[in-house]
């Protein structure tokens, strides 16, 4: 058996090493790896929040929820959301981005840059708070320009039929400045050569777009499709500061939902259960990113 | 006809102008340098002909039309760019066939000159590939094919050569050369490298700092150049050019090749000078001399011992002589007297 | 010659148009906060008046001051500032040392602490939150500020960010400090981190402004009206006595904006790479 021969430097070395991660190594055991298996293993249980009474249930939490009329439309409308504003979010994001990369008004253009991620910063609570003003429906500014065009006052965040919508929109105009700033990176790794080749080749704007920029920064695209997806799955604040999952469960998501149960209907196994649903849907997600992220280093 | 010509043209970037004033005249058919060190304007004015540039002021004429106000792509040229700037997303064929596609030529004419062009540059076995898995030589006839196809009045070529390696690059000189022959289309090709201008020109256009300094032939720079500069320029080792030697600031310059190691029977002068360093290049031997005039090159097939005393001979014929201006000035007699004087 | 002078007209108008819209995107983005502040400075009446005046007729300051009377904002502020702070701080004595850790230390476990690192980046707060809630809840630290601070000194993105800057650094730089006879300290804190600066800067900028608005996490761990952080407070106008007085929740919403607004005015280039590269990574 071969002697394990470590010299004493070495072995400082090692035992620093694992000194000095220690905290965080700590940190996040306790506040990530824990709650990863607690959560599925509350999810077993019924109770309540207050007292530390519970009894095991096994599946049943997870029946409940995947038989729940109100868990289906929770998930259809996270799935909906998500696809609207991703959808909105990067084709406006692609557009603002490539004019503006492209301009050749370059202090205007800055400015608009810098306006547009303005609302990224803030807090997303000050966001709804100032469009759930805006869009009151007896005083509120979008309903004045309304009447002004003739039309009746409309209660944009009420009526079940454009609650989402509006939401989708609020949570838009608050994230566009940054996903412009993301693909804007990507335009940038475009060689200056590549697009005076296509000028010296004739084309036209149009099919320099969609046949050179495009594809070269399609990579690029996928991939924050991808992560812009895993973070619409989160969405909360400005549920519940504007619509508090209504009218009639149309904007209810899947965070809301875990919060409801948790801390308004006192149900922390269910949950739990939906939480864990999440983590699949968080996870699963994950695995796409890192399939998609391969992709993403092109050419020199 | 690929004529081309630049009247009064000038190029000024915010405060900085780079280029004064430029007249230039481009022979149809021609293969021209524009040779120069960074920053001489040459690479500039390339730019200016594609249109990718526009000038401060001035005119430009491509086969007698005035071309400012017309687009890049509608000026009837083509260009390889220095990193070949091929569209990464797209296969050989498709990065060849793009400006066919543009100028809306149909699909069978498209498919035969594609193929013509590959038989021609050698690149009939990677049109489906794309540009990331293919070699640097590969890329650069891509660019190449891509130029030719479109059948243009005038190639413009930027530094095409030098992101390859030395023996590639030795290759595609002779390649170019050839097609140019084959071809008949004005070349305008732009480099820093003396060497690559002298070998592929007809027509060599020699600039410093935003004007021209000599077009002529490349015999022609090479054995009338007309100033210092413009001498010493082409030919390695530099042509040795000495001054404070002659009275009112003017300076002689001979080249090291014609500097003798041996007697002369023409008329000549003669140098004593102490060999420095010898650099062995197999068919010949670079010399550094120290003389009484200052250091000396010279080139000979001919090996002396180190440490040697030698007496070099100068023929007047291969002398040059050059005013404090650094113009060049004619070696008449009363000029010879001078130096005969100088180096007794 | 006249078709010449109709492109260059043509040209005009196009560039005119352009900045048009440049004009009208930004006007987008900054009439909200525009609204805020003007609805911040009119009374009650003219607040709920329809249809809404542009201009405020007057302006009414007292309303911060009222603001300020009819709930505790000064507390919430106070409280923001604090969490705000204490994980600014605290993270840097935590992710310096693990990124240090992760760069330039062999062990065995080091796969698994990185993982752990990836993981943490990848497992969002609103799944760990209720479990986190059982936790705090029975250590009793439910009634302080601890759980605002604890989960988020591990900052996972920091770690990563620091490992890879620390990691850029030329190994013959740490050699030349050890042959200077430098112990580890002195080359964590004199050699790496100050070449690790801009890291340093993004991970705290970026972490300073998530805590600040952050409001699910405050939300769920604070009970009390004395523990609230700003945003949680500042959400909680529009439903306590201040419904409907829209001048005041505006009032306290510029007060929520205004930190973030001045620390964006200030160094807005900076925070703008500091988010590209977190989105890039």
């Amino acid at each position: 058996m071969k002697k394990n021969n470590r010299s004493v430097s070495e072995r400082r070395d090692r035992m620093l090493g694992v000194a000095t991660g220690l905290p965080a190594i700590i940190l996040l055991c306790i506040f990530t790896v824990y709650p990863v298996f607690y959560l599925i293993y509350r999810s077993l249980f019924d109770g309540s929040l207050i007292s530390p009474k519970k009894k095991f249930v096994g599946l049943d939490n997870y029946v409940e929820i995947l038989s729940s009329e109100t868990f289906h439309k929770v998930l259809m409308n996270t799935i909906i959301y998500t696809v609207l504003f991703v959808g909105l979010t990067m084709v406006l994001a692609i557009i603002i981005a490539v004019w503006l990369n492209g301009t050749r008004q370059k202090k205007l253009g800055n400015m608009v840059q810098a306006c547009i991620f303005t609302p990224h910063v803030i807090s997303m609570v000050s966001v709804s708070i100032v469009f759930l003003w805006l869009m009151e429906p007896d005083t509120g500014f979008f309903n004045m320009i309304i009447t002004k065009l003739g039309l009746e006052k409309y209660p944009f965040l009420s009526n079940p039929k454009t609650a989402m919508i509006s939401l989708v929109l609020v949570m838009v105009w608050k994230s566009v400045g940054y996903y412009v700033l993301l693909v804007m990176a990507a335009l940038q790794t475009v060689p200056k050569s590549i697009y005076e080749a296509a000028e010296l080749d004739n084309t036209s704007k149009f099919r320099t777009f969609f046949k050179i920029t495009l594809p070269m920064i399609s990579p690029t695209i996928l991939f924050t499709c991808v992560v812009a997806s895993i973070a619409s799955f989160k969405i909360f604040d400005a549920v519940n500061v504007m619509t508090q999952g209504g009218p009639v469960d149309s904007t209810n998501t899947l965070v809301y939902y875990i919060y409801a149960y948790a801390f308004r209907l006192g149900k922390p196994g269910i949950a739990c259960a939906a939480g864990v649903v999440l983590l699949v849907l968080v996870c699963i997600m994950t695995y796409v990113q890192f399939g998609v992220s391969k992709n993403k280093v092109h050419y020199q | 006809m690929g004529t081309i010509q630049l009247r009064n043209v000038k190029k000024q970037f915010e405060k900085d102008v780079v280029i004064e004033n430029l007249n230039l005249d481009i022979e149809d058919g021609s293969f021209t340098v524009l040779v120069g060190p960074s920053g001489c304007g040459k690479s500039t004015t390339l730019r200016m002909i594609t249109g990718l540039d526009d000038p401060t002021s001035g005119e430009i004429f491509i086969d007698g039309q005035k071309v400012n106000d017309l687009t890049p792509g509608k000026r009837d040229i083509a260009m390889v760019f220095q990193n070949y700037a091929l569209y990464p997303t797209m296969t050989v064929r498709q990065n060849i066939e793009f400006g066919l596609e543009n100028k809306k030529v149909p699909k069978e004419e498209r498919a035969r000159r594609v193929k013509e062009i590959c038989e021609i540059v050698g690149l009939t076995d990677y049109l489906d590939r794309k540009p990331s898995k293919l070699s640097g030589g590969q890329r650069q006839r891509v660019a190449l094919a891509r130029a030719m196809v479109k059948q243009p009045k005038v190639f413009l070529m930027d530094e095409p050569l030098s992101n390859l390696d030395a023996k590639l690059r030795g290759q595609m000189r002779v390649e170019l050369i050839g097609l140019h022959k084959k071809l008949g289309t004005t070349f305008v090709y732009v480099t820093h490298d003396q060497v690559e201008a002298m070998s592929m020109a007809d027509t060599i256009v020699l600039m410093k700092d935003g004007y021209i300094v000599q077009q002529s032939s490349p015999r022609e720079l090479y054995e009338n150049p007309n100033c210092v500069y413009a001498a010493q320029f082409i030919g390695t080792p530099q042509m040795n050019i000495l001054k404070d030697v002659l009275p009112e600031g003017k300076m002689v310059g001979f080249r090291p090749e014609k500097l003798s190691l041996k007697p002369v029977e023409e008329e000549h002068i003669t140098i004593k000078a102490s060999v420095t360093t010898k650099e062995m290049l197999g068919s010949e031997i670079i010399y550094s001399l120290e003389s009484k005039y200052g250091s000396l090159m010279a080139k000979s097939e001919h090996e002396v011992d180190d440490d040697a005393k030698l007496e070099l001979s100068v023929p007047f014929s291969s002398m040059y002589l050059f005013g404090s201006d650094e113009k060049r000035i004619a070696l008449d007699e009363e000029a010879k007297a001078l130096i005969r004087k100088a180096f007794a | 010659m006249e078709s010449y002078n109709r492109d260059i007209a043509l040209h005009k108008l196009g560039r005119f148009m352009n900045a048009a819209l440049k004009v009208v995107v930004i006007l987008i983005f900054i009439f909200p906060f525009y609204w805020m502040l003007s609805t911040s400075l009119k009374d009650l009446t003219e607040a709920l008046q329809f249809p809404p005046t542009l201009i405020p007729s007057s302006l009414h300051w007292e309303n911060y001051a009222h603001v300020f009377e009819v709930v505790p904002i000064a507390q919430y502020f106070r409280n923001s500032v604090i969490v705000s702070l204490a994980v600014l701080v605290l993270q840097y004595l935590i992710i310096v040392p693990a990124a240090y850790s992760l760069s330039r230390h062999e062990y065995k476990g080091k796969k698994l602490f990185f993982g752990l690192v990836l993981l943490g980046q990848m497992i969002p707060q609103q799944i760990t939150f209720l479990p986190v809630y059982f936790m705090f809840s029975k250590v009793k630290l439910l009634g302080t500020l601890l759980p605002l601070i604890l989960p988020f000194i591990s900052n996972p993105f920091g770690i990563f960010m620091l490992r890879q800057y620390f990691m850029q650094i030329p190994q013959e730089v740490i050699e030349a400090a050890k042959l200077d006879d430098a112990s580890n300290l002195k080359i964590m804190f004199k050699v790496m981190m100050p070449m690790a600066k801009p890291a340093l800067v993004t991970i705290g900028l970026l972490s300073f402004i998530s805590t600040w608005n952050s409001y699910f996490w405050p939300l769920i761990m604070t009970s009390s009206e004395s523990l609230r952080t700003l945003p949680v407070g500042v959400a909680a106008l529009k439903s306590s006595e201040t419904l409907q007085m829209w001048h005041i929740i505006m009032a306290g919403n510029v007060v929520l904006v205004l930190p973030i607004l001045i620390v964006y005015l200030v160094a807005s280039k900076r925070i703008r790479n500091s988010f590209a590269y977190s989105g890039i990574k």
